[in-house]
């Protein structure tokens, strides 16, 4: 029996090995996007500092702020136009497309063959749910790379006197750049801590989601069903909307209605074991087979 | 010995049943060819003795254990479906290494030598994702017998292989069966599947109308 465990354990380890090993070169892709994103941060700082010289300095904390803003609450009748935040998508879209590609349609590929070679699905399935965790750690930290790439090289907007200094908040830059409000009532510390953990937090329990739904419908389907959560989280100032907890200016220590985190990690954590869960029942009953063109 | 029995099968998919009342036993030592048209259901049956479909009715029992209740897959399988697809970044060597740490039923001089069986170079440093057709044919078949398994699959193995590659193949599934291998192998060749096949199976819109 535990010689056993021992031998599925390692079979779900060497699927996130390959998972990982067999599309590496694609991890650029976060950590150019970490690079852009930084640039353009301190882009905009040295814009703002023309016309406002007190706003000069950034941190590596606030280009996590800046990151993963997402828009502040949109209300249908201040005329404004309703826009999706960008950052905030392509993030999801980046998740989204790398795991999308990994169940069902690795199941037409090679994924067959191995499945054969094991002798249960669940320890397959879950060898995929393990792969999917680490690669989220993967991605979000290529982007985070990224970022500290593009922090060194404007190294003249930062403030070196500490350590601490890399990992503060400049509020008045959210103040005045992004016009948000920015009362914090929680300490620095907490906040970053949300900042970095959350928006994994939440994207794991969207995949585990994703991946759930692609025992049912087809891989693009699924996609555009994710997209539509992320766009109507960005609509919505609700828990119940994921999206929500990816974004800094929706929690409640910026926006006094916005959401609760502890609130949020509660339901991610449902969602991704309700997902597993469900996820794993559904595959016991998958065909393996090509899907039919008029699915896709 | 070997053995696969399957009872009153059937499978539906969508309201159209693609394999209806299948009714079949199938010994080690032999090979069995699949015969029929486009679309009669060769490839869903070999799915379904695979494990990989679920049946909408039926059982088939794999040396006395029911697949979909006592095992998930059978215990020894080897499959060729469909057009072959591995790694694209790694070479036939390091693929066929991925696939054989699973079960670490054989070690690495048997996939060498499956390699050479099938025509294809060991030391070859080429990624699988420049391979030509038959190059993925040949390491898709090398892939399906290179653990000796109980049952080998072969859907349609000669397709894109010039004439070595088929007598390969014929010495291939002769030496599978000598082990004692349920062979089942699906071709559109029908003299070659008579040359290569035991046992004839004839196969008509999901139904099985013979077996000679
Ligand atoms: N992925 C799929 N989804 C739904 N139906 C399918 C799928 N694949 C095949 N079918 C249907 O199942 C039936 C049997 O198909 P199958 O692939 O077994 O035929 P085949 O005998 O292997 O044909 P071929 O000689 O072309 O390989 C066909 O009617 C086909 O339309
Ligand atoms: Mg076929």
């Amino acid at each position: 029996m535990k010689n056993r465990l021992f031998y599925d354990w390692k079979l779900m380890l060497a699927q996130v090995h390959l998972g990982i090993r067999s599309h590496w070169k694609w991890y650029c892709v976060p950590l150019l996007f970490g690079m852009v994103q930084g640039y353009l941060f301190f882009w905009q700082l040295a814009l703002w500092s023309q016309y406002t010289p007190e706003i000069f300095y950034g941190s590596f904390g606030d280009m996590i702020m800046y990151v993963f803003r997402g828009m502040e609450e949109y209300v249908p009748h201040n005329m404004q136009q309703f826009q999706v935040p960008v950052t905030y998508l392509l993030i999801n879209i980046g998740v989204a497309v790398f795991v999308g590609n990994q169940t069902a349609r690795d199941l037409e590929d090679f994924g067959k063959l191995q499945l054969l070679r094991y002798h249960n699905r669940t320890v397959w399935w879950l060898g995929k749910c393990l792969w999917c965790v680490v690669h989220i750690l993967i991605f979000y930290g290529m982007l985070y790379m990224g970022l500290l790439f593009a922090m060194f090289a404007n190294i003249r907007h930062l403030e070196l006197s500490g350590i601490r200094d890399i990992f503060q908040i400049h509020t008045y830059i959210y103040n005045n750049v992004f016009y948000c409000q920015m009362p914090m009532t929680n300490s620095v510390g907490t906040v970053l801590l949300i900042a970095v953990l959350m928006p994994m937090v939440t994207s794991i329990a969207l995949s585990f989601l994703q991946m759930c739904l692609e025992m049912l419908l087809s891989p693009s389907v699924v996609m555009v069903l994710l997209m539509g959560i992320d766009v109507l989280s960005a609509f919505f100032m609700k828990w119940c909307w994921l999206g929500n907890y990816m974004m800094i200016f929706r929690y409640n220590f910026i926006n006094p209605n916005g959401v609760c985190w502890q609130l949020g990690l509660e339901i991610d954590v449902c969602v991704a074991v309700l997902a597993i869960f469900i996820g794993n029942i559904l595959f016991g009953r998958y065909d393996v087979m090509p899907r039919m063109k008029e699915y896709v | 010995m070997n053995e696969i029995i399957i009872e009153d099968y059937s499978k539906k998919i969508k309201n159209t049943e693609v394999l209806s009342h299948v009714n079949l036993r199938l010994e080690g030592g032999n090979v069995y060819g699949l015969k029929g048209k486009n679309g009669s259901g060769k490839t869903m049956l070999m799915r379904a003795i695979s494990g990989l479909i679920k049946g909408s009715q039926g059982k088939i029992i794999i040396n006395g254990e029911v697949l979909g209740k006592d095992i998930s897959f059978p215990r020894s399988i080897g499959v060729l479906i469909e057009n072959p697809s591995f790694i694209g970044g790694y070479t036939g060597f390091q693929n066929l290494k991925v696939l054989a740490d699973i079960q670490k039923r054989i070690d690495d001089t048997r996939i060498r030598n499956v390699l050479k069986q099938v025509g294809l170079d060991p030391q070859d440093k080429r990624t699988f994702r420049k391979y030509s057709l038959g190059m993925k044919q040949r390491l898709g078949i090398a892939a399906a017998v290179m653990e000796y398994p109980d049952i080998v699959i072969l859907d349609e193995p000669i397709n894109a292989l010039d004439e070595s590659g088929a007598l390969r193949v014929r010495e291939i599934l002769k030496e599978q069966k000598d082990n004692g291998a349920i062979c089942i192998i699906a071709c559109h060749d029908t003299e070659e599947l008579e040359y290569l096949s035991d046992v004839i199976i004839d196969i008509q819109d999901g139904v099985i109308v013979g077996e000679r």
